[in-house]
């Protein structure tokens, strides 16, 4: 009885939540909903009211590739647009699940995650005479970072931000103007309607606690006017929201938006994801890790951890890791216990040896391998991506043995390819995207081509940029340069800057093309379809990578001087 | 004598499947031949208290475990497969396990078969695709029903979108990972046998085998009236779109009037309520069309299999998937009655040239020209007397399990 009981506690636990809402936007006569849903647990959605009754709405289904990506379910989208009001306190999301049941959730209260979207009505509030409104503020320990609109022709003197008792805090302010739609369409023939958008960045003249209720400063023509901010929000909480926040009024497709990121963006992204954040890593071990390993594999787990069942098959099946140390990092505390039941099980099917390392916070890709190579036990090391599939079983001890036979090796890559063998990496080059100007990124070429038209030999050869995907280096190594850098948010660019570190410090990077790997990398985020908030990141990374090694890659790579930023 | 541990994923008695019917008459044969066999059947009921197992013989085990992930083919219960069905087979201590399906049960009972008892060797009978295809192993296409010729990643995600084309790469792989374990397959066709070796197992460990027949014995041709035609047609099996109902139908519809006057179709087979609403709908009407032509006799009984065939000249299958090696087939042959089939995978191999007539598959005016031709007396009597059961399965069955003890 007591079992029973418990097992449908665990089982309600267990259970996670069916639907997801992303954002809730009220339009002129109603409202649009935007999310998904877990197609194994749910089977439709819909509009009613409170007391139950359909309520009459556009209900559209979207694709969303994201959802399985980044969580390994099944998502279906699907925008709801309702013209019945936009009291969402009178709504309720209708959901009918595939076991035949139904449940609702209120729509009200639904929104704690929504992105900042600019695609609504402006509401306007007026402050002697200045027609504007300080929509948010994400506050950090140094920093507070304010969105909004102002008609006041981009003649602004002075900001600044202080608390109720009229107390400034701020010293300093980086304010970025520009064009917003929502309000050049509300207010169209205002003059300076099309600079109304308002983002400042403003330092803090004391680091710590912000006033619930705050207040900005401005000075336009001499006079001074005091404006509360709308909502204000602790960044530090929930960074990943904060900084969707934080960028949505970026728009680095605009130049000047661009020239502004080291100044009004990146200093608040380093603060909500601060290179020195710990983490506790719980490390839970599986049979025997050998007592001489020929290399520690350091594998970060995140959203996927199913990728684990397809390797630890494949390591098995090829006895390619028999006398190698594995370790997996989940660095996705909301799965430790579907981690944990994997493990075990995959453990008990394969019989294979291995570790696996619970981090109880979310570090980022360069963090989670850092604390992965912490608890390694060889002096070798391999850097894995979890969705590389091997595909023999000497592939781990032939970049091993480049690093034992040559001194100077720096980091060891392989060629990695598609699913349907064509490339995905065979080394990488720096190039330039039209779109950014003066920004270097990281270039793969013959990306999606047949290895027949690789101008490479399938050999060893130097090659100075590798993929992290799959990439060898001697522990000693790894930590004399520092490991991956933690200032690249979410997983971008450490592999070049590690790769640069070596090469700086004197060593070869190399590349095997006759070691081979399936890399099936996510679909990658197009440089140039600009506008989600990944790519805004991938691009603050991109920033942070050519403020430090710009120069040294046009020396290495002879680049011609490009415009400068 | 060798102790034998069959695994099947239904008991023949409970879930008349091919691939339970073809173990089934393995075992039973095995057991004839001095064999000490053990057959473990899967079964979705619960058992008593909560046991893993139950018995329905002395040599029959009912195993209660379930899926837990249609995509990967992944247990649902890894206890069920390593601790539970591991310290049965170790006490049974069997040579061979002869095993015919992981569904329902998971993949992982190779490993973990193989786990249990490190010396036997694991004998796997192929009986469909569906390692090979995610859509019921029917290598048809989902939406389309168009013949899926190879399954490639990036065709299997334009089938099943919610899966990316690296995912169908990490599940195939995952498949061969665990099929590693087996030491010999077996296939009914060459066309199936040669599908697995392009995906990826290795041909020195296939051999193509006839599914073992329980006895059986020719029945007669039905006695034909001076000037008579060969007119009685049958089909046996599931009212089901992939067994091809509608172009049977739709070719008997086909027939001049004169000649649909002559003829007759009994379709022996069940599950036509189980259909979609368009299928049942559209059969409906066709059998409106064919009232006096087409008879609905419903499911049977192996043991009147003999009785049935014995009233028809021609047993026809026209399914739109390819088949492996449908027990229809042997079944007619073994009782001397010819086919038409589909000219397709397991049922081009076994009847072209062989055992009657072929006719363009999915194509109702094909098959309505070789109902013609089947009606004239001298090409039943062409057909019928080429007959040839396969009477050595059996005798191959044993040779292969000889020889996996040579070495």
């Amino acid at each position: 009885m007591l079992k029973q009981v418990l097992r449908k506690i665990s089982r309600r636990f267990r259970t996670s939540k069916p639907v997801t809402i992303d954002s809730i936007i009220a339009t002129a006569s109603g409202f649009e909903v935007a999310g998904w849903y877990d197609t194994a647990q749910v089977s439709s959605v819909s509009l009613i009211d409170i007391s139950g009754k359909d309520v009459e709405a556009e209900i559209e289904s979207v694709a969303r590739p994201d959802v399985i990506q980044a969580t390994g379910k099944h998502g279906q989208g699907f925008h709801i647009l309702s013209a019945a009001g936009n009291d969402l306190s009178q709504f309720h999301l209708s959901i009918e699940l595939t076991n035949g049941k139904r449940t609702s959730v209120a729509l009200s209260g639904a929104t704690a995650a929504v992105a900042q979207r600019l695609d609504f009505s402006p509401t306007e509030d007026v402050h002697d005479g200045l027609v504007g409104k300080l929509e948010f503020a994400v506050y950090t320990d140094k920093h507070v970072f304010v969105s909004g609109w102002l008609l006041d022709n981009n003649s602004i003197d002075s900001i600044a931000i202080s608390d109720s008792s009229g107390k400034a805090l701020t010293a300093k302010a980086t304010i970025l103007r520009y064009g917003r739609k929502d309000v050049a369409d509300a207010f169209k023939g205002t003059l300076g309607v099309s600079s109304a958008g308002l983002a400042v960045l403003f330092e803090l003249e004391q680091p710590g606690e912000i006033p619930a209720k705050l207040y900005v400063d401005l000075n336009v023509d001499d006079v001074t006017h005091r404006i509360k901010v709308a909502d204000v929000f602790n960044g530090v909480s929930d960074p990943l929201t904060s900084i969707k926040r934080v960028l949505g009024p970026w728009k680095p497709g605009n130049r000047n938006h661009l020239l502004k990121a080291d100044e009004l963006i990146l200093p608040v992204l380093y603060e909500l994801f601060p290179a020195d954040k710990l983490a506790k890593a719980q490390s839970i071990q599986f049979g025997h890790i050998p007592a001489s390993p020929k290399a520690s594999v350091i594998i970060p787990l995140y959203g996927r951890i199913d990728f684990m069942r397809f390797q630890l098959s494949n390591f098995n099946r090829h006895k390619s890791l028999d006398d190698y140390d594995i370790i997996y990092v989940l660095d996705d505390p909301s799965l430790r216990g579907k981690a944990l039941r994997l493990a075990k099980e995959m453990h008990k099917i394969l019989g294979i040896s291995f570790r696996l390392l619970l981090l109880s916070e979310n570090m980022g890709f360069g963090k989670a391998n850092n604390i992965g190579v912490a608890h390694a036990k060889s002096d070798n090391l391999i850097l894995l991506n979890s969705d590389i599939l091997p595909s023999d079983s000497s592939w781990a001890d032939e970049l091993i043995t480049v690093l034992n036979d040559k001194s100077d090796a720096g980091l060891v890559g392989a060629r990695l390819l598609f699913e349907d063998g064509s490339m995905q990496h065979d080394g990488m080059v720096p190039m330039h995207v039209s779109e950014y100007p003066g920004l270097l990124f990281n270039d793969h070429p013959g990306k999606g081509w047949p290895v027949t038209l690789s101008p490479h030999k399938a050999e060893l050869a130097e090659c100075p940029l590798v993929t992290a995907a799959c990439v060898a280096i001697k522990t000693s190594l790894y930590n004399e340069l520092g490991g991956f850098d933690p200032a690249y948010v979410l997983g971008d660019f450490e592999d070049s800057d590690l790769c640069l570190k070596a090469i700086k410090a004197g060593k070869v990077n190399y590349i095997r093309r006759d070691t081979v790997l399936y890399h099936l990398e996510r679909q990658s985020q197009n440089l140039v379809e600009a506008g989600d908030w990944k790519h805004k990141v991938t691009l603050l990374n991109a920033i942070t990578f050519n403020n430090r090694w710009a120069d040294n890659l046009a020396e290495l790579f002879s680049l011609g001087k490009e415009v400068n930023r | 004598m060798k102790k034998v541990l069959f695994i099947s994923h239904g008991h023949p008695e409970l879930s008349k499947g091919g691939a339970e019917v073809a173990s089934w008459n393995l075992f039973k044969a095995l057991q004839e031949q001095g064999c000490e066999c053990l057959y473990v059947a899967r079964t979705g009921d619960s058992s008593h208290g909560g046991s893993t197992f139950s018995a329905r013989a002395d040599d029959q085990v009912m195993l209660h475990t379930q899926m837990g992930d249609w995509f990967t083919l992944s247990a649902g219960n890894v206890k069920h497969l390593f601790d539970d069905l591991g310290a049965l087979v170790k006490q049974f201590s069997p040579d061979v396990i002869h095993i015919h399906h992981y569904a329902h049960m998971g993949i992982e009972i190779l490993p973990a078969l193989r786990q249990a008892a490190p010396e036997a060797k694991i004998v796997f009978t192929l009986h469909e695709f569906m390692a090979i295809c995610m859509h019921n192993g029917q290598m048809v296409k989902k939406r389309s029903l168009k013949l899926c010729y190879k399954a490639t990643p990036a065709d299997c995600h334009d089938c099943f979108p919610q899966h990316s084309p690296g995912d169908f790469f990490l599940r195939h792989s995952y498949l061969l990972d665990q099929f590693a374990h087996v030491d010999c397959f077996i296939s009914p066709s060459q066309f199936l046998a040669e599908r697995y070796i392009e995906w990826g197992i290795e041909r020195h460990k296939m051999n193509v085998i006839e599914n073992v027949l329980p006895d059986f014995h020719a029945v007669a041709p039905r006695p034909l009236a001076e000037g008579g035609k060969r007119s009685k047609f049958a089909f046996f099996g599931q009212v089901n779109p992939y067994k091809g109902i509608d172009v049977l139908l739709e070719a008997f519809l086909r027939l001049p009037d004169e000649t649909r006057a002559q003829v007759s179709l009994d379709i022996h087979g069940a599950n036509l309520d189980k259909q979609t609403g368009d299928l049942q709908e559209k059969v409906a009407s066709l059998l409106e069309q064919l009232r006096g032509t087409v008879s609905m006799r419903g499911a049977y009984e192996p043991h009147q299999l003999p009785s049935l065939l014995a009233e028809c000249d021609w047993v026809i299958i026209p399914s739109i998937w390819w088949e492996n090696s449908p027990v229809v087939i042997q079944e007619a042959i073994a009782h001397g009655r010819p086919l038409i089939g589909s000219n397709i995978g397991g049922m081009k191999e076994k009847i072209e040239g062989k055992a009657g007539l072929t006719f363009d598959a999915r194509s109702s005016s094909s098959l309505a020209h070789a109902i013609e031709q089947a009606m004239e007396p001298h090409c039943f009597d062409h057909w019928q007397t080429q007959l040839e059961p396969p009477f050595d399965s059996l005798a191959k069955q044993i040779n292969v399990l000889d020889s996996l003890f040579l070495d």
